[in-house]
């Protein structure tokens, strides 16, 4: 390649690292304006402050946002953890064993990424109505489950298929029972692959917006971004967009924080079931 | 697409299968060539305990929608009154309307345009992604990731703000700096058309991502050898992306396209965002957001839910014949 060729990709590069950041970025500015300063027009804050922080995790607006963000923490680890536990046998049994009907198995999980989630919501509330589990923990991880598990058992039965199963036939051999074989030698050599796919599981229930405002009402189960959409609304500040940004920040650190740690996993899971599946 | 090699696992019976231990093998009838009840069931047990949450949270929503829509069951019904099967009159009221079949074809309009513009892009941003430096490539990568997991809620407050009628960022841009005096103070929200283009912006921005990992993860699959030898031929770099590596990465493109066609088919959270910040919400409803304004006539809802299903299958039945023909090949 020459050199002006590289220096054409480069810029390329360049631009579209500030055009995925950009709007991230504006965010974290946003968060540090005061009130008066929002619509001055510029990007940097003149004078950087802490108030909207502040506000949303010590003053007005923290009835609304910490038990959100313990709602959201609480709800999306469970659901996630749940899910990869379960996604880990069902994908053991479709990456290692044959059985009648296990191609049927597969499409459906595929299938289910088809229906729209907004249109099982309403039955889906007069049934939580009914048996008690409308705004309460159980009621969003059982929706974030139906959420997370197609894909995880999508991905995970991607990642199995490729462990080197001769291990766990040589330890069957040696005497272990299936279960044995399972937890001794198939689960360490998994790890990385339920692993990535927790990562995964993680974002779509950290993201999810519409099981939230449907199937809760209160603080009591009300994840983040449900209450952020409450904010605007609210007329106990002045101007909401700074205290939804700051609280927008805070959702997004811990995305931040796995993509940085991650990033090479998660791209490896992602692509997984669609390239190798 | 090529699966890996056909592991062992289609191997018949574990060495475990010849000791007639378990008294339920016995049970067995003969013709099932002496596999256990156990090995046999083995499969299914690991699979229920997923399938639960599936039928609970997915499955039984499903059918109860697919039942409202042939019932009369509205609010009343919800406390207590008997609901009464209407047969198709629900479908029949949905779809003589014109106004459904409006939001049907913008529905359909939207998402194959941001499929459509979120493929391109994508797949130019993998051709990029595979030829700039290490360096480069892991920026681009977190950049990107950022992108795909910041929830969409966050993002949203600052697209928001960046098509603010009166302090957004992209009206100042083109009343200042490039003197298009006429656009201070417009509303990007209020006409229909230039919400979607609104729209449209923040929905690609969020789905390149994942096009764009995908497709460069199919690329570094094309041997090597193969592009050399086409080099050698005398093939362009250009005729090279589009003769040989596009082709052989096929199977991952249709996946890909089927995906976003369903994801961009049913998008809610955006348009329901954009609406509330000051849109007309009748004239700016999609599938999704229409569903969800029916949320408390449940018959409707339902009826529009299996419609939208329908049109869903409709628009990707092509895709997944075609697949699934090529996965037999």
């Amino acid at each position: 390649m020459s050199t002006k060729e590289k220096t054409w990709w480069g810029v390329a590069g360049v631009a579209i690292v500030l055009y995925a950041l950009f709007p991230i970025a504006w965010i974290v500015s946003l968060s540090f304006k005061a009130p008066s300063a929002l619509n001055n027009g510029n990007f940097l804050p003149g004078a950087p402050t802490w108030e909207n922080y502040s506000l949303i995790l010590t003053g007005g607006a923290s009835d609304l946002f910490l038990p959100a963000l313990r709602n959201s923490f609480g709800i999306c680890l469970i659901a996630t953890a749940i899910s990869c536990l379960l996604a880990m046998f069902a994908a053991y049994a479709i990456a290692r064993l044959d059985f009648p009907g296990k191609k049927f198995i597969l499409g459906t999980a595929l299938a289910v990424a088809i229906f729209p989630v907004i249109s099982i919501v309403t039955p889906l509330f007069n049934l939580w109505r009914n048996i008690g589990l409308y705004d309460t923990w159980p009621g969003l991880i059982i929706p974030y489950l139906s959420l997370t598990l197609p894909i995880s058992i999508w991905t995970m039965s991607a990642f199995f298929r490729e462990i080197p199963w001769e291990m766990e036939q040589a330890a069957q051999v040696d005497g272990a029972t299936t279960w044995q074989a399972f937890r001794k030698v198939i689960v360490p050599l998994a790890a990385p692959g339920v692993f990535t796919t927790a990562i995964i599981a993680f974002f779509i229930a950290w993201n999810d917006f519409v099981y939230g405002i449907s199937l809760t009402s209160t603080e009591q189960a009300r994840p983040v971004p449900a209450a952020l959409g409450l904010f605007s609304g609210a007329s106990q500040f002045e101007d909401p967009t700074g205290a939804i940004a700051a609280a927008a920040v805070i959702v997004t650190i811990p995305v931040i924080v796995l993509v940085l740690l991650f990033q090479r996993r998660i791209v490896a899971g992602l692509t997984n079931g669609a390239v190798k599946g | 697409m090529s699966a890996p090699p056909a592991p062992a696992a289609t191997a018949p019976a574990p060495p475990r299968t010849s000791a007639p231990t378990t008294g339920s093998s016995s049970a067995t009838p003969p013709r099932r060539r002496r596999r256990p009840l156990r090995s046999r069931l083995g499969p299914y047990l690991l699979l229920i305990p997923a399938l639960v949450p599936l039928g609970v949270g997915l499955g039984y929503p499903l059918v109860r929608q697919f039942v409202f829509s042939f019932q009369e069951y509205g609010l009343a019904q919800q406390f207590g009154r008997p609901a009464e099967w209407v047969g198709l009159d629900n479908y029949v009221t949905l779809l003589s309307d014109p106004y459904v079949w409006g939001v049907i074809a913008r529905s359909i309009a939207f998402c194959l345009v941001n499929a459509a513009l979120t493929m391109a892009l994508g797949i130019a941003l993998a051709v990029l992604m595979t030829k700039v430096g290490r360096a480069a490539r892991i920026t681009l990568q977190v950049g990107m990731l950022l992108a795909w997991g910041t929830p969409v809620l966050a993002t949203m407050t600052v697209w928001q703000w960046l098509f603010d009628s009166q302090y957004g960022v992209v009206n100042w841009v083109l009343a200042g700096p490039l003197g298009m005096e006429g656009q201070r103070g417009h509303s990007w929200l209020i006409e229909p058309l230039s919400f979607y283009a609104v729209a449209t912006v923040i929905v690609v921005w969020m789905s390149v991502p994942f096009v764009v990992f995908t497709v460069y993860a199919g690329l570094l699959q094309v041997p090597e050898e193969c592009m050399e030898a086409a080099q050698l031929d005398g093939a362009s770099s250009w005729q090279r992306l589009w003769r040989l590596a596009l082709p052989m990465i096929k199977p991952v493109l249709f996946v890909v396209a089927l995906l976003q066609v369903i994801w961009d088919l049913r998008v809610f959270t955006q348009i329901h965002v954009l609406q509330r910040a000051g849109a007309p919400t009748r004239e700016t409803h999609l599938l999704g957001t229409y569903i969800y304004s029916l949320s408390k006539e449940f018959s409707m809802a339902g009826a529009m839910a299996t419609i939208m299903l329908v049109i869903t299958l409709a628009l990707t039945v092509f895709y997944i014949r075609r697949m699934l023909r090529e996965d037999e090949a």
